[in-house]
Formats: C-alpha cells, sequence, structure tokens
C-alpha cells in the first residue's frame, strides 16, 4: 500500500454545495424551456429570417470571454457575491456596490417575472395540451388569482430556503430529474415527427391548415425570407446573449461550492456549452418538425395578430406538443415539464438574492443582523424573509405595475453592469499585481504576453457593450427610450448610489471607516 | 498551542454550561481521544500539541451553545456561521485559538450522524464514534496517527474487554453498509499497522497490532448490505470519500 502521511492545517470543511449542485444553478439559471419558448416565439416573430440555431451557437462562443470573466475572478476570489466583491476590490467600493445591486435587482426580477409567465403562458399551454377545462386556465389569467398563486409559490420557496442551502440544492435535483425527462422527451419528440405529421395534426385538431395560417401571417405584413438573413441572425444572437445569462452565476455562491476552483470551470464552461448546444438543437428540431415558414408565421401571427390565431391560444412551444407524434400522456407531462422548469429554477433566484445581501451585509453596506442564523432553524432566516417580502413586491409590481415592459428597459442597464465588469477584469492584473501574481496558474495564463482575464475583459466589453448600443438602436429589442422610460431603468443604479452614501455616512457616525473594508478582500 | 489540561478544563466548563442552558456538547477530534485514552496519552512517542478545540452541539442546543459561548467570552465568526451555520459553527478565543463546532452531523470525508448518540458519555462523544471519527481521513497526518494508536492502546473494542464490543458492533454496522467508509476505514488501519512501529514497542506494539487484526477480520468477516456490494462492484474508480477544504479566516 503506497499511503503517506500528509500535512493538514485546519479541522477541514465540507462545503454544502456538490459540483453538480452548482451545474444545476446555473443551468437552471439559463432555464432552457423558458428561454427557448421565448427564443422561438418572439425571436421568430421579432427577426424575421433570423436562424435561431446559428444566433445561439455564435452567441455561445461569444459568451465564452464573459464566462471566462467570472472563472478567473472566481479562482482569485471565491467569494460569495461573486461580482460584488471583485469590483469593489478592484475599481472601487462604490462601482461595485452599484453593479451589483444593479444585477441582483434584474435577476431577482426573474423570479416574480417567471411566476407570471407560468400563469399567463405555460399554464395556457398546458391546460391546452391536458384538454382541461377552459374554466380551469381562465382563472389564471385574472390579475387578483395571478397575485394569489404569485403569494403563494413566494412563500412555498421562502419555506424551502428557510430549511437550508442542503436542502434547497436537494429540491432543486429533484426538480432537475423531473424537468429533464420531460424536456428530453420534448426534444426526442420533435426529431420523430416529420413535418407532414406534425402539420396534419395542427390541420385535424385545429381545424386551420398550416397554409392559411401562413397567408394570415402574410396579410399581417410578414414575408418569408429567402435564404438565411445575416443581419437578423446577428440581432438574434443579442438576445441569445440575454437567455444565456445566468451560466457565469457560479461564483455568486462560491462560499458554499466544494471545491469551488476546480467546479467554476466545469459548471460555467458546461452550463454554456451544454445550453447553447441545447437552444441550438432544439430551435433546429422545432424547424424540422414544425417547418420553417409555418412555424415562423404562426409565431408572427401570435405576436402581431393573435386574435386570429385559430382555438384562442398563443402557440407557444409547450402548447404545440400537442401535435407531435408521441402518447398523449408523454405530451401531458411535457407541458407540465415545461411549467414546472421555472419551480426548478427558483431557489436559484433566491439564492443569488441573499447571498448577495450577505455580502453586502460583511462589508457593513447592510445591517450586520441581516446575515444572522437564526438558532432554531440554523439558517439565515432574516436574509431569506427579507428575500421573500422584497420579490412579493416585485409580484405586486409585475401583476399590477407592468414591471414586465420595464424589464424590457432594464437588459440596457444589465448590458451596462456587464461592461464595468468586463472593464474590472481588464485592469486587475494590473492593479491588483499582488493578487494575481498570487492567483491560480490559470488565473495567469497570458497570451502573446497579455493577461488572458485581461483579454476575456475586453472580448465582455465589446460583447455586453454591443448589447448596450442594439438595446437603444433596434426596435425588436422594444426598448423604450423616453426620458421617463429611462428614468425609471436607470433608477436602480441611482438608488444604489444613494443607498451607498447613507451606508457610510451612518456607518462613519458609528465611528466605522466603511472604505477600510474594501482594502482587504472578505474571509472564505 | 495550549496544554491539553487548560482545553480540556475550559471544555469540560463549557459542557457543563451548556448542559445547565439544555444543550447536549461533547468534545470530537484530539481531545476526545486525549480524555478517552489515559493510558495512550502519556507515552512518550505518542504525545501531541493540540491547537483547537472541536465540539458537537445537538441541533436544537445551538441556540443555548451560542448563549453560553458568547458569555464566556467567545467571538463568533459571523460570515462563516451566515454562510455555513446549518452544519458548522467557528467561534474564537480571543486571538488563542479557534473552535469548531459541527451541528448534529460529523462530516469530514465521510459523514457520521451523531445527533441521537451524544449523551453515551458525560464529555465526549461514544468510544465508537471517536474511532469513526478519527479513522475516517482519508490523508491522515502524523497527529491523526497517534491519535488512533493512543486510543487503541487503552481499548481493544471487544478483544479481551468485552464491554466495548457494543462499540465495535456500532462500528462494524456502520462500514457494512457504506463501501466508502469501510474502504478509508480497513486501508487506514491497515496503513495504522505499518507505522505502529515507529511509535510503538513491545508488548504494546504487539497488542495495538492484534486489536488491528481482530478489528479488521471482524469487519471483512460481517456481512453486507445490498447497497454495499452494488457499490463495491464500481470500486476505486469512483471517488468514495469527500474532501475537505481548509478555510481561509
Amino acid at each position: 500500500m503506497a499511503q503517506k502521511l500528509f500535512v493538514r492545517n485546519a479541522t477541514g470543511l465540507v462545503r454544502e454545495l456538490t459540483p453538480f449542485d452548482a451545474f444545476n444553478l446555473v443551468f437552471a439559471a439559463i432555464l432552457i424551456p423558458v428561454g427557448i419558448s421565448q427564443a422561438l416565439q418572439f425571436g421568430a416573430a421579432s427577426f424575421p429570417g433570423a436562424n435561431i440555431a446559428l444566433a445561439f451557437v455564435l452567441g455561445s462562443i461569444l459568451l465564452l470571454g464573459f464566462g471566462g470573466v467570472y472563472i478567473f475572478f472566481t479562482l482569485i476570489m471565491p467569494r460569495s457575491g461573486g461580482d460584488y466583491v471583485w469590483v469593489s476590490r478592484t475599481l472601487s467600493p462604490l462601482i461595485g456596490f452599484v453593479v451589483n445591486v444593479t444585477l441582483t435587482f434584474v435577476f431577482v426580477n426573474w423570479v416574480a417575472f417567471n411566476f407570471t409567465t407560468m400563469m399567463t403562458f405555460f399554464m395556457p399551454a398546458f391546460g391546452y395540451v391536458a384538454n382541461l377545462p377552459q374554466s380551469f386556465v381562465d382563472w389564471f389569467a385574472k390579475p387578483g388569482n395571478q397575485f394569489i398563486v404569485a403569494t403563494i409559490l413566494t412563500i412555498f420557496f421562502t419555506l424551502i430556503m428557510l430549511k437550508g442551502t442542503k436542502f434547497a440544492a436537494k429540491f432543486m435535483r429533484i426538480l432537475f430529474i423531473i424537468v429533464w425527462v420531460g424536456v428530453g422527451l420534448w426534444y426526442l419528440g420533435l426529431l420523430v415527427t416529420s413535418k407532414e405529421a406534425f402539420q396534419a395534426s395542427f390541420a385535424t385538431i385545429t381545424g386551420v391548415k398550416p397554409e392559411q395560417i401562413i397567408d394570415i401571417a402574410k396579410s399581417a405584413g410578414y414575408t418569408p425570407p429567402q435564404g438565411i438573413d445575416w443581419k437578423m441572425t446577428i440581432l438574434a444572437m443579442l438576445w441569445a446573449f440575454q437567455n444565456l445569462t445566468g451560466f457565469e452565476w457560479t461564483g455568486y455562491f462560491a462560499g458554499e461550492i466544494k471545491n469551488v476552483r476546480r467546479t467554476v470551470i466545469v459548471s460555467v464552461i458546461g452550463a454554456l456549452l451544454v445550453g447553447g448546444g441545447l437552444y441550438a438543437l432544439g430551435s433546429l428540431l422545432v424547424y424540422k418538425a414544425m417547418g420553417f415558414d409555418f412555424f415562423s408565421s404562426l409565431s408572427y401571427v401570435g405576436m402581431n395578430a393573435s386574435d386570429k390565431l385559430p382555438q384562442g391560444i398563443v402557440f407557444i412551444l409547450p402548447a404545440l406538443t400537442r401535435f407531435l407524434s408521441l402518447p398523449q400522456f408523454i405530451k401531458v407531462y411535457i407541458a407540465l415539464a415545461f411549467l414546472l422548469s421555472i419551480v426548478w429554477w427558483t431557489p436559484a433566484g433566491f439564492l443569488l438574492g441573499t447571498r448577495n445581501l450577505f455580502a453586502w451585509a460583511f462589508d457593513r453596506l447592510a445591517p450586520d443582523w441581516v446575515a444572522d442564523v437564526d438558532p432554531n432553524l440554523h439558517t439565515p432566516v432574516k436574509a431569506t424573509i427579507i428575500m421573500g417580502l422584497y420579490i412579493e413586491l416585485l409580484n405586486f409590481l409585475n401583476i399590477y405595475g407592468g414591471l414586465g415592459g420595464y424589464l424590457i428597459n432594464i437588459i440596457a442597464v444589465m448590458a451596462l453592469a456587464f461592461v464595468v465588469v468586463g472593464i474590472a477584469a481588464i485592469v486587475f492584473p494590473y492593479k491588483k499585481k499582488d493578487l494575481f501574481e498570487n492567483a491560480p496558474d490559470l488565473a495567469k495564463k497570458k497570451v502573446g504576453g497579455i493577461p488572458l482575464m485581461t483579454i476575456s475583459g475586453i472580448v465582455t466589453v465589446i460583447t455586453w457593450g454591443m448589447v448596450f448600443v442594439a438595446a437603444f438602436l433596434v426596435p425588436q429589442f422594444g426598448l423604450k427610450i423616453e426620458p421617463i422610460a429611462m428614468i425609471e431603468a436607470f433608477s436602480v443604479p441611482v438608488i444604489a448610489v444613494i443607498w451607498y452614501l447613507i451606508a457610510v455616512t451612518v456607518r462613519r457616525a458609528q465611528g466605522i471607516d466603511i472604505t477600510q473594508v474594501f482594502t482587504e478582500i472578505p474571509p472564505e | 498551542m495550549k496544554e491539553a489540561g487548560v482545553l480540556v478544563d475550559f471544555a469540560k466548563t463549557l459542557i457543563d454550561r451548556c448542559k445547565v442552558e439544555g444543550a447536549t456538547l461533547r468534545l470530537v477530534g484530539g481531545l476526545a481521544v486525549y480524555l478517552n485514552a489515559s493510558k495512550g496519552s502519556k507515552i512518550e512517542t505518542l504525545k501531541r500539541e493540540y491547537k483547537d478545540l472541536d465540539f458537537v452541539v445537538n441541533r436544537k442546543g445551538v441556540k443555548a451553545l451560542n448563549k453560553v459561548f458568547e458569555s464566556s467570552g467567545l467571538i463568533p465568526d459571523k460570515q462563516f456561521n451566515a454562510l455555513h451555520g446549518e452544519t458548522r459553527l467557528l467561534y474564537y478565543k480571543e486571538n488563542e485559538y479557534q473552535i469548531d463546532i459541527f451541528v448534529g452531523i460529523f462530516e469530514q470525508c465521510h459523514k457520521l450522524n451523531l445527533e441521537n448518540r451524544l449523551e453515551k458519555l458525560p464529555y465526549t462523544i461514544s468510544l465508537g464514534d471517536v474511532f469513526l471519527t478519527k479513522i475516517q481521513i482519508h490523508k491522515m497526518n502524523e497527529k491523526d496517527v497517534k491519535d488512533l494508536l493512543m486510543l487503541l492502546v487503552d481499548h481493544d473494542f471487544g478483544l479481551n474487554n468485552k464491554n466495548e464490543i457494543e462499540d465495535l458492533e456500532y462500528i462494524k454496522g456502520i462500514l457494512s453498509n457504506d463501501w466508502g467508509w469501510y474502504t478509508t476505514t480497513t486501508d487506514n488501519l491497515k496503513f495504522l499497522k505499518e507505522l505502529s512501529k515507529d511509535y510503538l514497542t513491545g508488548e504494546l506494539h504487539d497488542s495495538v497490532n492484534k486489536t488491528i487484526d481482530y478489528m479488521l477480520e471482524t469487519f471483512e468477516n460481517a456481512p453486507k448490505s445490498l447497497s454495499w456490494k452494488m457499490r463495491s462492484i464500481i470500486g476505486r474508480k469512483v471517488q468514495w470519500y469527500d474532501e475537505p477544504e481548509e478555510v481561509q479566516i
């Protein structure tokens, strides 16, 4: 037996999240079932002629640079709070806080936004496939009922989080299996269903022939593309960026992931490549099984003349499952899996919110009690309840205050925040030489004498800079550039600045110089 | 670095105070071995330094523990506890040393649920659990080897002292249901036998080696569960232990 004695300094810690949990968190954040439904429903209509599959492949390749930024920073500073810690220690505390508050706002918004997506899009689709009574489906369309369901879901997920990180991770593992068995069957269904069979089934069930849908689309202004429209494909690629965002989140949970320096590479790159690949494959299979012209026309009519659709249903992907050549119970299961995918991802959004809240509290930018651990539940109850209440507020604003429209503008703000993270990566090797020189070898790699981290930062600034500019110039993004809409969108960073200044003032009154905190990296 | 006696006295005070407040706190790690090895701990070659305190507390006792520790002047690591408080707590005795606390479950290279086994001995976890928490380390250091030999000098787990058969049966039960536990334990026992000659001589050496042989034979001959057998088919191709990380504090 070739065994030897080792050196160990302290009682070791087995962190809570396994490498699979780390992957599951970021893979859930990509949320393919929702993303692909939106990309193909809205994308095909908004970017006529775009090859969505190609857009996802190209988008994934460009996002490798962005992923690199989050990997390198996690290798160097594996701390919960992710970009907040990195940017605050590299550029300035204020900038780091503003960037992270903004991104946290955007990401936690997705929780509330997806609750309503679940009820307004996925529930009718599920009802359609499962032949549920229309009155049941209609119940979810009423704002009052939506608010009741969103509130119940928020309480449910708050309770899940109160049970602890390990429990939430286990919950997500179970949901991963349930959702991906269903979504896997959907891919299989698309593969085995011929275009002829799909369109014949559509005509039989709806009583409307595919040619009629194409004619309706044309009369509504749709022009069938002749080959791939590259301009539209590139624009759709920018949208792919948005749908793939989330793959880089590992850094936010770094303090709780086992062997995070190893795991971050596999989880971030794995989620990006698997996610991008599955988006592309799904898009190709949809076109194969349904026919490009027919599907594009159906999407176009759904977006621009939905009153002309047969059976009064918006034919998002899970609804179209009804016409696949599969047994009925499998089709119902697939539509349910699309619905449940939102349940699968939600703990990831919750966890991100509480961990960033912790990071602010650790740096004294939030009250210390935020990070208190409840002695009975052994979990950070106060932070979890704050997040639950915040999501409930977002539910209210989303259902009654038109928050969804505001989210369109927030894409620009998110892109700008990522540009700042990219700038931090560009300057880090030069500004924080000590940390960089002591970093793991992979983070120190250079190409042509320039740190790979800097190159990744440059790619990030270019890619997200393009999204930022396009958000203002391209009408398909739906960005409202009126002053009021812009003020609304950029109010979150402004609030973050005010918050920071108040925190600094309060702490100074308590005799604490908050700026000194940022001269050190927080402990693991 | 502290004298073992000073640390043990302080640990006992904390355990007694926690008991009054309703928490069941017990020592694990090196000092738990020290308290259970009155003979072995006096052997010069097995003596070692003790750097910190390791405890396990029952889940319901955390509130009382916090109260006792903080009133004893111990400082909680709020950041560590916020992120890991579900399973672990960390306190400091001023700038002298750290105090690690496992909450209900001991988890390092292998996992051991101690929640319902904490009251078997007054100040430490049970003899069987002390052995398991030491033998489960995949990459043993010299202190681990000394601790295990110290324990085996004082305890033969039923080879002669029939009072300790219960502890051996407990260990056997865990090893027969978990191939990973079994593999690490038997690997380490064999390794320990190789190393014992560097620390022990004469009768002590022979007696410890006999205990190791007896334990190995018992574990090897014990009937195994279905899950043990299934996992054994995969064997060492898949990692069978966790790798605890050192935390930068």
